[in-house]
């Protein structure tokens, strides 16, 4: 399994969305197989004000997925921030710090520090 | 009546540590279940002892002798497999079958280590038991972070490398005398582990739920919500989940308006959003919930277990409706639910009472300054019209995705031109349509499914002679545990609700491709996935008489 974010247009997500599911005769939908769930987060508001009013609301529209298979026609519009970012898969958090580790294996995230009596802090 | 050829849970859901699900029948043993199960995330259920837990099977033990059975007086553990140094102690030697660790009064990071197989990024679960001088830091585990021996033994870590280092300290990380035993580490397995849950049936039920995302984040850190006039009282009580992990919440003094906020989700116009917290009364009896103040809200009184008032204001939410479930020792699950007529950021608001103020989302009063309820595990669930089972959060929002049921290849074992389904299930909402138990042929071409539409039961199914026919739909249900049943044949199918017929019996041809797979909790493609607990699903090769339906069904 492989955990990894997207950030669209909405007119990307708009073409793209419909390639990730089949659709059967009475609209309902289901994942094509090398996806195995889709988490539409949408606009992630980056502020509030005191009312809880959105006052930075993102331009890109966030999708977190779980793969079975790396899906090339997505790898444009992998984001990576600091794990796990807005949105997790419930016990998946290792998946996605699997996939920003391949991407920043130098990031301080990635780092496993040496076994060490001092470190026992 | 004929020899089910399938028969999944048979009223008694049983798991094995062996990461088997099956079921126990009355005086003989445990049936394996051959079932395909999955959902690629974890999940919580209610256990045996009526308390909410992830659900997870536990790997083999990677302790050796975490418990020192035959081990001789005097031993220095660091004599034993896994054991090392770590700084210069007083003692480490083995005393009546325990770990006797004695090290001066204010040195740090000195005692024991204990190096443990792990695989990185692994799951695992490290559990002991301490008495002594025990405190903050008495545990480190190397790369993951300190805990307190007082209060975590039963600890989940994610394993940093291969190797994972396992520091035992005396008190506080400052010297003393403690003891350990039954030290223990295991892998810990959540993903596409079936959930068996006990919440009001002690034969246990098999949770079949949709995907579904908390909204929020830090839903059981009330320290972290905006707080207006509370003391925030964390980690003080015991929680649903038997462990001192519940908060209890005290207005002030001061008489003015007093809630706790959670903010930082959006409401969609038309969609409806459901909010949860556990909650018991402790001091005052009355919780208030809402979303954004008066758009949303409702009243609940902790003592009697009961929905004091409920209302939106039309313009920002309608179709309200509130409820509150007894949990056990005291604590009820308050459900708040409305349908959003705006899209605008939102918050979830908790507050309390003295007393029930119907047009209030907040306690407008003075506190006495102890007095107050206890809260624990809140939930906001989006474009839900029903609540689900708990999806713990911590720093940002999580998604626990749909459970999958389904048994495949077993075309032997279904009846091909005859047979009968049953099935014995908790509706939890007659919102909406969801698929219950079918057959199929691996897809729609052909099936023959039980399910769930608005407040109806339909038997449908699709094949060369019957393309998406409806057989027949019952009258109105409820939600609630419901026993249905379709016994199935060429010119004589008959459709069995609660020990009556429904409709009457039927005389289309019944003829199929090969079906060869059933599916729980979802349609022939795994599309409108249930929220519901199974008791039971059975299948015949036969199609039972309509006498045997009524009893099977009653």
């Amino acid at each position: 399994m492989i955990f990894k974010k997207y950030e669209f247009t909405d007119k990307q997500w708009k073409t793209i969305r419909p390639t990730l599911y089949n659709k059967d005769d009475e609209g309902n939908e289901t994942l094509i197989e090398s996806i195995n769930a889709i988490v539409e987060i949408g606009h992630i508001c980056k502020a509030f004000d005191e009312e809880g009013e959105c006052t930075d609301l993102s331009t890109k529209y966030s999708v977190d997925m779980l793969l079975n298979e790396e899906v090339e026609s997505l790898e444009d519009y992998e984001v990576y921030p600091d794990p796990v970012g807005v949105h997790t898969f419930a016990g998946d958090d290792s998946l996605y710090l699997k996939a920003y580790c391949k991407m920043f294996p130098e990031s301080v995230f990635c780092l496993i520090p040496e076994s060490d009596e001092d470190l026992a802090e | 009546m004929a020899e089910p050829t399938i028969n999944l849970g048979n009223g008694n859901w049983a798991g094995k540590s062996d990461n088997l699900l099956g079921y126990y029948k009355e005086g003989e043993r445990f049936y394996k279940q051959e079932f395909t199960f999955s959902r690629s995330t974890s999940g919580t259920r209610v256990n045996s002892s009526g308390l909410i837990e992830t659900a997870e099977i536990l790997g083999n033990e990677l302790v050796t002798n975490g418990t020192f059975s035959g081990v001789a007086n005097g031993t220095d553990v660091v004599t034993l497999s896994g054991w090392g140094t770590y700084g210069s102690v007083t003692s480490r030697n083995i005393e009546s079958e325990q770990l006797k660790l004695v090290s001066p009064s204010g040195t740090t990071n000195v005692g024991v280590v204990l190096s443990v197989s792990t695989t990185s990024g692994g799951l695992y679960r490290f559990t002991y038991s301490a008495s002594g001088d025990l405190g903050i830091n008495g545990i480190y585990i190397d790369a993951v972070g300190g805990y307190n021996t007082s209060t975590e033994q039963d600890i989940t870590f994610t394993a940093p490398s291969s190797t994972t280092y396992i520091y035992f300290r005396t008190g506080a990380n400052n010297g003393g005398t403690a003891y350990f035993d039954n030290i223990s580490v295991k892998e810990a397995f959540q993903v596409n582990i079936p959930r068996v849950d006990y919440l009001n049936n002690s034969n246990g039920s098999l949770i079949l739920e949709p995907q579904r995302t908390n909204a929020i984040n830090y839903s059981n850190d009330y320290t972290l919500w905006s707080n207006t006039q509370f003391t925030i009282n964390g980690n003080s009580i015991t929680s649903p989940e038997g462990i001192t992990n519940g908060t209890k919440i005290v207005p002030s003094t001061s008489n003015t308006d007093k809630y706790l906020d959670k903010g930082g989700f959006i409401r969609t116009s038309g969609q409806y959003i459901t909010h949860t917290v556990y909650a018991k009364a402790s001091g005052y009896n009355f919780l208030y919930l809402s979303n954004s103040a008066s758009r949303l809200y409702a009243v609940y009184d902790l003592q009697q277990g009961l929905v004091i008032y409920n209302n939106s204001n039309g313009t920002d939410f309608n179709n309200h409706s509130a409820s509150i479930e007894l949990f056990g020792n005291g604590w009820y699950r308050c459900k708040l639910i409305g349908q959003a007529q705006s899209s605008t950021a939102s918050y979830f608001r908790i507050s309390c009472g003295i007393t029930a103020i119907n047009s209030s989302t907040s306690g407008l009063f003075q506190g006495d300054g102890t007095s107050g309820i206890e809260v624990y595990g809140s939930q906001v669930e989006l474009n839900a019209s029903y609540p689900t089972t708990l999806i713990n959060t911590s720093g940002s929002s999580v998604t626990r995705n749909a459970d999958a049921c389904s048994l495949t290849n077993v075309a032997d074992r279904i009846g091909q031109t005859e047979g009968t389904i049953y099935v014995d299930v908790n509706i939890l909402s007659i919102l909406g349509n969801e698929a219950i138990v079918g057959v199929n042929s691996g897809g729609y071409t052909n099936h023959a499914t039980i399910q769930r539409v608005g407040n109806t039961i339909q038997f449908v199914r699709n094949s060369a002679t019957q393309s998406g026919a409806t057989i027949v739909t019952s009258s109105a249900i409820n939600i609630g545990s419901h026993k249905i049943a379709i016994a199935y044949k060429s010119g004589d199918t008959a459709c069995f609700l609660n020990g009556t017929q429904v409709s009457t019996t039927q005389t289309q041809t019944f003829t199929n491709g090969t079906l060869n797979t059933l599916r729980l909790g979802a349609d022939a493609i795994g599309s409108i996935p249930i929220n519901g607990l199974f008791n039971n699903a059975i299948i015949y090769s036969q199609r039972l008489s309509n006498t045997e339906l009524a009893t099977l069904t009653t």
